[in-house]
């Protein structure tokens, strides 16, 4: 190791060491990382407009990455976000233009039908025992089935008062606010709680938990649902950025919502990632994305671009590990 | 080896299977295809991908119309409507059942241009003519011809309101335009990019217009809009987008009316399918133009076509027969869709 | 003994994990021929030491030298090179292979037909067969590793090392898991390794298989080598003098029987069951055929039996994991349904298992978190918050009542060593404070310190009034704890004695039937 001159350095080599060992610290490296970087490669990347509309277009990824995360750390997958995401914001529609119901009832009502739609995942694998990747597959199917039935395939307009998600308070749109606030909620859910805890007890070794008298099925249940509820709120958000409810709205986003979870630095394998790594995944996701578009580089190469970041990223993250599945 | 047992067992348990389900399957195909009492009227058989989507319904509308007119010339001619409810299952099934039933001529809007090339190709065997639709299979051989709108052609006169559009607002050259295209692979996207390109490259040699940028959106709103907000990020000074469908003009005009800008004044916006909310779009002067192709036309040339070949013989001359599109502009979107839904005579057809 | 050049020799062999020393400069020889024990406390080192052996870990500084040669391991397949192996302490093989597919893995016998390549099963048998002949077992190359017990499958994990012509075996805690007729035939198996001149280092909590079979033994106490000695020149005394570094009284906790004064007391049992059936989910599981006892609160009831005597199922279908046929529990006198372990927990039972890595802990997180697992709604006021405060109380009041070595208590228990793992698996479930503790070999894998320690506390949860069942095949445990003993074979109760004026010879002949 390097010379350890003084007593400041060595503390100051502590501290960096011991950031180097918090989970978040990798996520947050590679976030910053590409910030630099795009900072540095666009003029117009540091712009508070292109700010602003990253920030938007995070904040319902990023529910979707909080939901998914959850359900990942407990060592399960959910397929389902984007029909989730879409179905919700389906049914808010139709209460508020054709139940003539007022807003904060729609709001609830498609939160409500997220939430179902998260406890009929829940109870298809605890009291069914259908592995959650069939479980919520069949739900990503049936659920924009659902979607397509409820709106004909057509978008449902007249969504204006939905605005309030993206008015700005002070400097940042409600939704932006509401991310951060998410942010918040599920680290404290995370960290501090008993419900929490056994999100990653279960991942880690769901066998010990339930021999430790724990009710693992109650909490597989109750996180599902309130995972189906990050994702209704996402697709609020949605419904409020196109002023209707689109019906291909979240369209293979459950692949985005794991991928930023897994760039969060979330394992598969469960148990293991920091609760605000989703955030920057998911933040990362978006901006390799823009900076894209920025830069002007060519569609075809875009894709080829973001698969080698998304490799580089990946690899920064499970360095240090002795095999990954 | 006990593993090996329970393999043996398997394979008979799915062998027997099998033969049990030919044989039903056998017994079941040979009461349908038992011959039909003798007819002499024509019969069609209309077999449409989605009716629930209401530019189907528009299709069949056309295709009724032509039965009626046919009919009103004291032709008897029957049309049974398929809806196969975007499933090529259903479709392949439906066609099945058609050929059964012996009809002269299958009219299809396919689901899926290869799923059902089996079942289409046993029509051709049974000696039933073929003809399609808004959406062509992919073995070309095998149907007499195609009817459906030229996006090529479709997406030339987008571009061309486009410039007009510029022309008159007096913005100066060059233009900034950005274009948004579709899923790359399908015939759309494709079709309606070389459209673009066909009339936007020599304008940007001649250094009339610019290409400020040109990204991928899917055909979706949402992308429409995350990709626009982006683009206006890198730069405010555009004048005009194209997209490759409506969907994703919505989102473009979305995107531009949350930089703050105007859709419709600061910026140009077209798009293509005139979908309702871009009708509405139109009325309110936020998309300048969009396209309408004509599914009316396309039914009902469907039909004409079918009884000109079953009865007289008629060779069409060429194997794609496209159907008109309508620019879609304020000044005639009130009356567009009585335009779109006339019935025009089929070009090349034979005289009366 | 002669002295021959060692085949092995290590020189300052340092290794530091953030916390810990893990080996603090290590100086080891190893000599043709030699068994070679290896001993010390929980976490002293030992695992470590014969991981970097092997390649699974890498020094941090010193040499390792072969045959007076310094070499660098890398990796395992490095080590299997030079002729090292390791056996793990937990078993490595693939379940859902034959046995002869597990000795050969990675290194089947290839047939070549023209450009195809086929593993020649025939040979891979014939060869099986061969090396299982020569360990003198009889275990069938065909049968998969997942039917096998535990003793055949560490038998199986030396024929691979055999078939890999390994000059070097490190055994980890191999013995751990056998029945005493298994040890003793492990041990046949090491004295014919011996014989063709192998060396093998021997890594064992017990100090009389030291005595047994080793030539030469080394003590580590916390990383450090505290001597290597002749085992023909020392006493079992002397050894666990090194070990811990101060005398220990006593290896037994003794405590009085003190069943006649617990049945005047109190009238009803804490827990009886009564006529209890069950029949195994797996194959690896016994069934259990008619067992009835009564336990009552502050006595200890010792269950023995030897490994496949069906204790681990007992436990098990007290809480609810095992489909109960037929029988009665009662806990205080009223029969009761119990599920699975979230109502064996909310009638106060608790079960500490014994395969602790699989079903005690959760090995992603801290010692911290561990511990405070099943008791966490206590540790909760509002809102589902933890009272982080406390958990740390908790977690350090155990550290401290176990003596587990931890560097922290946010430390991830997989860095923990076996005995430590233990020894946590122990901590949790003792904090729900139950009514009904069932301890499931509870001192297995653990250093003599420590199973004195643990003794000391179960003797404590008795006198502290509750009602323990202690499910061990250490018959000298059972003996120095129980108030009544319960033993088993084959699924069935074959005795039940008060820990009275039995003999070990008695319950022995028991068990082995
Ligand atoms: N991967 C690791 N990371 C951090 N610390 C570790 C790691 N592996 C082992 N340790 C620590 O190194 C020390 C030695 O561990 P080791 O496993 O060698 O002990 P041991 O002598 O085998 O003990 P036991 O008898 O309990 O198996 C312990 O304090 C342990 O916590
Ligand atoms: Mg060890």
């Amino acid at each position: 190791m390097g010379g350890r001159s003084n007593r400041s350095s060595h503390q100051a080599t502590e501290i960096l060491k011991a950031f180097w060992q918090h989970e978040v610290s990798k996520p947050f490296i590679a976030f910053l990382g590409l910030f630099i970087v795009s900072a540095v490669l666009s003029p117009a990347f540091l712009t508070p407009y292109n700010q602003r509309v990253l920030a938007l277009q995070t904040a319902p990824l990023a529910l979707l990455a909080f939901g998914e995360s959850m359900i990942i750390l407990m060592g399960s997958i959910d397929l389902s976000p984007g029909s989730t995401m879409a179905l919700a914001g389906t049914v808010a529609a139709i209460t508020f233009v054709h139940y003539k119901q007022p807003l904060a009832i729609a709001f609830l009502a498609g939160i409500a039908i997220g939430a179902l739609v998260g406890f009929i995942n829940g109870l298809l694998v605890t009291k069914a025992k259908i592995p959650s990747f069939v479980a919520t597959l069949a739900a990503l199917v049936a659920g924009r089935g659902m979607v397509l039935i409820l709106t004909g395939g057509q978008p449902i307009v007249g969504l204006r008062a939905f605005g309030v998600l993206t008015m700005d308070i002070g400097p940042l749109p409600t939704m932006v606010w509401l991310m951060f606030f998410f942010t918040v909620l599920n680290f404290f859910l995370l960290t501090y709680t008993r419900w929490g805890r056994y999100i990653y007890a279960i991942g880690g070794n769901e066998e010990a938990v339930r021999c430790s008298g724990i009710n693992a099925d109650l909490i597989k249940l109750m996180t599902f649902t309130l995972a189906g509820c990050y994702y209704a709120i996402a697709g609020l958000m949605m419904d409020a950025r196109l002023e209707v409810a689109y019906p291909w709205t979240g369209w293979g986003a459950e692949l985005d919502a794991i991928a930023s979870s897994v760039l969060g630095g979330i394992q598969l394998t469960g148990g293991v990632g920091s609760p605000i790594g989703p955030f920057f995944g998911a933040y990362v996701l978006t901006l390799i994305t823009n900076v894209l578009i920025l830069m002007g580089v060519n569609p075809f190469y875009q894709w080829v671009v973001k698969g080698i970041v998304l490799v580089v990223a990946a690899i920064a993250l499970t360095r240090g590990l002795r095999y990954v599945k | 080896m006990r593993t090996l047992g329970i393999a043996k067992k398997t394979l008979i348990g799915i062998v027997v299977a099998i033969i049990i389900i030919a044989v039903i399957a056998g017994v079941v195909a040979s009461l349908y295809l038992a011959p039909a009492p003798g007819k002499k009227k024509l019969t069609f058989a209309l077999l449409v991908s989605n009716l629930g989507n209401p530019y189907f319904v528009m299709l069949k509308d056309g295709a009724e119309a032509a039965v009626k007119e046919l009919k009103a010339k004291g032709i008897e001619v029957e049309l049974i409507v398929y809806d196969a409810k975007d499933d090529p299952d259903l479709q392949v099934r439906q066609i099945e059942e058609a050929i059964a039933k012996k009809v002269d001529a299958l009219l299809i809007n396919p689901v899926h241009k290869e799923a059902i090339l089996p079942a289409v190709r046993d029509a051709v065997k049974a000696g039933i003519i073929v003809i399609t639709t808004d959406r062509d299979i992919a073995d070309k051989s095998l149907r007499v011809f195609f009817t459906g709108t030229d996006n090529v052609y479709g997406a030339e006169l987008a571009v061309k309101a486009l410039i007009e559009a510029l022309e008159k607002s007096g913005k100066p050259k060059p233009w900034k335009i950005v274009i948004l295209h579709g899923i790359p692979g399908t015939t759309a996207a494709e079709d309606r990019k070389k459209g673009f390109h066909n009339v936007l490259d020599p304008l940007v040699k001649k250094g009339d217009v610019k290409i400020v940028a040109e990204e991928i959106a899917y055909f979706r709103r949402d992308k429409g809009l995350e990709v626009m907000e982006s683009i206006l990020a890198r730069t405010k000074e555009i004048d005009a987008v194209i997209c490759a469908n409506d969907e994703m003009a919505l989102g473009a005009i979305q995107a531009i009316e949350g930089a703050g800008l105007v859709p419709g004044k600061d910026i140009i916006v077209v798009g293509y399918d005139a979908i309702p909310d871009a009708v509405e779009a139109v009325k309110a002067g936020k998309m300048y133009a969009t396209i309408a192709q004509s599914p009316f036309l396309q039914g009902y040339w469907a039909v004409m076509g079918a009884y000109y070949i079953v009865v007289k013989g008629w060779k069409p001359p060429k194997d794609f027969i496209p159907t008109p599109v309508v620019v879609v502009t304020k000044a005639n979107v009130g009356t567009f869709s009585e335009e779109v839904a006339k019935p025009k005579p089929l070009p090349g057809a034979p005289s009366e | 003994m002669s002295r021959s050049t060692p085949v092995l020799e290590t020189i300052e062999l340092t290794k530091v994990f953030p916390g810990v020393v893990a080996l603090d400069r290590v100086n080891f020889d190893l000599l043709p021929g030699e068994i070679h024990g290896l001993v010390g406390q929980n976490g002293a080192g030992k695992s470590t030491f014969v991981k970097i052996l092997n390649g699974i870990l890498r020094p941090d500084s010193g040499k390792i030298l072969i045959d007076g040669k310094e070499v660098a391991i890398p990796n395992p397949a490095t080590a299997k090179r030079l002729g090292i192996t390791l056996i793990h302490q937990e078993i490595t093989l693939v379940p859902y292979l034959t046995v002869a597919e597990n000795i050969f893995l990675g290194r089947e016998p290839i047939v070549k037909k023209h450009i195809f390549k086929y593993i020649d099963r025939r040979e891979l048998f014939r060869r099986a067969e061969e090396i299982l002949t020569t360990l003198g077992v009889d275990i069938d190359p065909k049968a998969k590793v997942k039917d096998l017990n535990v003793g055949e499958q560490e038998i199986v994990q030396i024929a691979r090392a055999l078939s890999e012509n390994a000059r070097i075996i490190c055994l980890d805690e191999p013995t751990s898991p056998l029945t005493p007729k298994e040890i003793e035939r492990l041990f046949d198996i090491m004295r014919t390794l011996k014989k063709q001149g192998r060396s093998m280092i021997f890594i064992t909590h017990r100090i009389e298989e030291v005595f047994q079979i080793c030539d030469r033994v080394t003590v580590l106490r916390d990383g450090k080598k505290i001597a290597t000695v002749k085992v023909s020149e020392v006493s079992p005394q002397d050894i666990v003098k090194m070990m811990l570094g101060r005398e220990l009284a006593e290896f037994y906790v003794k405590r009085e029987p003190r069943v006649e004064e617990i049945e005047k007391v109190s009238k009803v049992p804490t827990l009886e069951v009564i006529d209890l059936w069950v029949t195994p989910e797996r194959v690896t599981e016994v069934p259990l055929k008619g067992i009835s006892f009564k336990v009552y609160a502050g006595e200890i009831l010792g269950v023995t039996g030897l490994l496949g005597a069906g204790k681990t199922e007992l436990g098990k279908a007290i809480i609810g994991l095992g489909r109960i046929t037929k029988g009665k529990v009662l806990i205080e006198g009223r029969e009761v349904k119990i599920r699975g372990p979230v109502d064996a927990l909310k009638h106060g039972i608790v079960y500490i298992p014994e395969d602790r890595r699989r079903e005690g802990l959760v090995l992603t997180m801290s010692v911290k978190a561990n511990i405070s697992l099943p008791s966490l709604y206590k540790l909760c006021k509002y809102l589902g918050l933890i009272d982080l405060g406390r958990e740390e109380e908790v977690a350090r009041y155990w550290i401290k009542a176990l003596n587990i070595v931890t560097p922290s208590t946010k430390t991830k228990v997989a860095n923990l060593s076996g005995g430590n793992q233990q020894k946590v698996s122990l901590a949790k479930m003792l904090e729900v404070k139950p009514k009904i503790v069932i301890l499931d070999e509870p001192t297995f894998g653990i250093d003599i310190g420590a199973k004195v320690e643990i003794r000391k506390i179960i003797a404590k949860l008795a006198d502290e009034g509750l009602a323990v069942i202690l499910l061990s095949s250490d018959i000298d445990e059972v003996l120095s704890l129980a108030d009544r003993i319960v033993v088993m074979r084959d699924g069935m109760k074959v005795g039940e004695f008060i820990n009275k004026n039995v003999s070990r010879e008695d319950i022995y002949k028991l068990m082995v039937g």
